[in-house]
């Protein structure tokens, strides 16, 4: 067993952990509308890669829905397994690709060019939720479009651009990390396809509903018409690229925080640190 | 025997040598003690005496170190585990919190070899009795006391049959009547035949147990 | 052996009759084909893990799990039902939610009778990597203990004056001094760890010995085998039909 493997062997269980206690203890104390319980997958997915990611991600949720005891069993969690492995993949890839990686920007130039990346990233984005709306084709098996519900979620792609523009401001002066702007877009990235994974499941699984609060939103874009598959995936593109876009930027942050050679001992650690 | 020579080692990506040249032997049933004040390598002296530096963790070493003739450095994790145990100074993490009872957790290591189940029991047993904690071995290994749990780690690594120990700072941590009952168990596994290194910033508790007491920084 | 030919206490063999795995394949055949096929399967489903539940004692355990699908339950049934635009409305409804309790049921009462150590113990006997049996004995063990550690650091960081009570804002705040360093504490004890695995000789190559014993009566490997052939075979033919455009059967059906 190489060092390497010895420590991934070592990490899952601890980011396995590391989600539970987030989304249970953690998120009750802050109360914020945020899940904040794949932290450890990304974590895991960025230090060791892809498949440790995914293994993370799917753990956590059958562990959390069907082995854990009574108060804390979250049976909702189970199906919700495919949307976890998912995560960690993404989080696998952004590692590998070099995106949590720490960049100081030193002067204006590269702050600037930061910025015109992070703007065309959220246009980028913008773009994708404005098509997938467009077509619902992809997701609905009854009825067709309704302009109402378009608009409904013009708000919501609103209210998730602007957050990320606030974000990516601070990341870029306040901060002054072209790195942490990587992360919070790789985040915004992540929180889409989770979205695009979990609307089926939500929609065949549990009717389209999971009992957390944003079954109201699914209510409200199924008044204005949308099919159970939108409206799941209209409810779902706004909380999860948010929850999403925050989990990344605080894994960024805490990894920042971390001596290097912690990090450089992890399998994909050489990607993770600054060079020089 | 263990044996270093001029044995000197620093941690992977680091310029610093963590660990000053050293030379020193450990008999058959002999307890040699290091002393030295925090930061002055004895964990990292117990890393190298146990051949996990550089095997385990990376690292440069220079010099040599010998375990009953077999450099270190040849030597495979597993291997070295048999040849020289390594107790950390933090025995909370050396447990595998795998296990239901203190007994399945000392058995760990046999199981891990692949052991015949009775050679496991006999040896998880043995371990069990040198350490004088058969009455633990029921015992919920999450639920032990400071003392306890050093004792049950080391009957973890005496389960793997090892004729060396490398104990980092074993008493540090302990009140003076736990540290008495850790210093009776290396006193007797001294007597089976071990050679047993300890690091210890205790003097006291170095010069009633051991041997030889050597400060780190004495070349030789 | 020790004197009087009692088996030593380590190599005790199980109690029961029905070995972990086999309970493993029968919880995963019945939530496999729930899913699969929705309707009067997944009722059966439900029922069969309701008596057993009741006859092992676990009824709470199972009932307890049930409950806590019961805020789905109402929030489905009432957005299907108060706005059924587009979608199936109540009867799909119902529906999901059958399937979601045949999901669950068997499998929160194979984990209520059989525990992980067992499981994990059975798997590996018959040949599961070491390291997987590891990760995910490891993962469970961990939570309690992340747990604590979670609550030590809100203390802390509230006796230092973090807010957790007041607007959001200040709430947002909190986020990062008390994730910060639950994780960075983790992470940084993953080295030590992993070493504590090595001294542990844990990567010695070959098989490891496995110390429980479980029952193995002979119908078992047939009962498994049975059971395997069953889930796949009811899934590939669903999936045959859904793919064939073929609505599933009437008497599958019972709404």
């Amino acid at each position: 067993m190489s060092p390497g493997l010895g420590r991934t062997v070592v990490l899952i269980p601890v980011a396995v952990a590391l989600n539970i206690a987030l989304g249970s203890t953690v998120q009750q104390v802050l109360r914020l509308p945020i899940y904040m319980d794949s932290l450890g997958t990304v974590l895991a997915g960025v230090l060791a890669g892809p498949l440790v990611g995914m293994a993370t991600g799917a753990m956590t949720n059958l562990i959390w829905a069907y082995v854990l005891p009574a108060p804390l069993a979250a049976p909702t969690a189970g199906p919700f397994a495919i949307t976890a492995a998912v995560i960690g993949l993404l989080a696998g890839a952004w590692g590998r690709l070099g995106l949590f990686r720490p960049r100081p920007a030193r002067d204006l130039r590269s702050l600037g060019a930061a910025l015109g990346a992070a703007v065309v990233v959220a246009a980028a984005v913008a773009y994708t939720f404005s098509r997938a709306y467009a077509s619902p084709r992809a997701f609905t098996t009854n009825t067709g479009f309704d302009v109402r519900a378009f608009a409904g979620s013009e708000v919501a792609f609103a209210i998730v651009i602007a957050v990320f523009a606030a974000l990516a401001a601070w990341a870029l002066f306040v901060r002054r990390d072209a790195g942490a702007m990587l992360a919070l877009a790789a985040g915004l990235a992540t929180g889409l396809v989770a979205a695009l994974v979990s609307a089926p499941i939500a929609a065949f699984v549990f009717g389209g509903v999971t009992g957390f609060g944003g079954d109201l939103v699914i209510a409200a874009f199924r008044a204005a018409g949308a099919s159970l598959y939108q409206a799941t995936l209209e409810q779902g593109l706004l909380s999860d690229p948010l929850d999403k876009m925050i989990v990344c930027l605080l894994a960024f942050l805490v990894l920042s925080g971390l001596p290097r050679r912690v990090v450089a001992r992890f399998p994909n650690g050489e990607r993770l640190i600054e060079s020089g | 025997m263990l044996v270093l020579e001029r044995a000197t080692y620093r941690y992977p990506g680091t310029t610093r040598w963590a660990l000053p040249p050293i030379s020193l032997e450990v008999g058959a049933g002999r307890v040699v003690g290091v002393r030295g004040p925090n930061e002055s390598g004895k964990t990292t002296l117990c890393l190298v005496a146990s051949g996990l530096a550089p095997v385990a963790i990376g690292g440069e070493l220079r010099g040599r170190v010998l375990i009953d003739g077999r450099p270190t450095v040849e030597l495979r994790t597993h291997e070295l585990a048999q040849r020289c145990g390594l107790l950390f100074d933090n025995p909370a993490a050396q447990l595998s919190g795998l296990h239901r009872t203190v007994e399945e957790e000392v058995a760990f290591g046999p199981c891990n070899l692949g052991l015949p189940p009775a050679e496991v029991a006999e040896r998880t047993e043995e371990a069990l009795r040198l350490l004088r904690i058969e009455d633990l071995a029921g015992r919920d290994p999450g639920r032990l006391s400071g003392g306890e749990v050093q004792l049950v780690a080391l009957a973890g690594l005496v389960a793997l049959r090892p004729a060396h120990l490398a104990l980092d700072e074993p008493v540090s941590r302990l009140d003076p009547e736990r540290s008495a009952r850790v210093a009776g168990a290396i006193e007797r596994l001294a007597a089976a035949g071990v050679g047993v290194l300890v690091t210890e910033h205790d003097e006291g508790f170095l010069a009633r147990l051991c041997d030889t007491v050597l400060d780190l920084g004495d070349g030789r | 052996m020790p004197a009087g030919g009692h088996p030593h206490p380590l190599l005790a063999a199980s109690p029961g009759t029905t070995g972990p795995v086999t309970r493993l394949a029968l919880a995963a055949s019945g939530a496999g084909l729930s899913l699969a096929w929705g309707g009067w399967v997944a009722i059966a489903v439900v029922v069969g893990s309701a008596v057993l539940a009741l006859a092992m004692g676990r009824a709470r355990r199972l009932a307890l799990a049930g409950l806590g699908l019961l805020p789905v339950a109402l929030s489905s049934l009432a957005v299907n039902a108060l706005l059924p635009a587009g979608g199936g409305g109540v009867t799909a409804a119902l529906d999901a939610l059958t399937r979601l309790l045949a999901l669950t049921l068997p499998m929160t009462l194979l984990f209520a009778i059989t525990p992980v150590a067992d499981l994990l113990a059975d798997l590996e006997a018959r040949g599961l990597d070491r390291r997987v049996v590891f990760v995910l004995g490891a993962a469970l063990a961990a939570v309690p203990g992340m747990q604590e550690r979670a609550v030590g650091v809100i203390e802390a960081q509230r006796a230092r004056g973090l807010d957790t009570e007041g607007s959001w804002p200040r709430r947002a705040r909190g986020l990062l001094p008390l994730v910060g360093p639950l994780v960075i504490g983790s992470l940084v004890e993953i080295e030590e760890r992993a070493l504590a695995l090595e001294v542990r000789a844990f990567a010695a190559p070959g098989r490891r010995t496995v110390l429980r014993r479980f029952p193995e009566g002979r119908w078992q490997r047939p009962a498994r085998w049975a059971l395997a052939g069953l889930l796949a075979g009811g899934v590939a033919a669903r999936v045959a039909l859904q793919l064939a455009g073929v609505p599933a059967p009437a008497w599958v059906r019972p709404w």
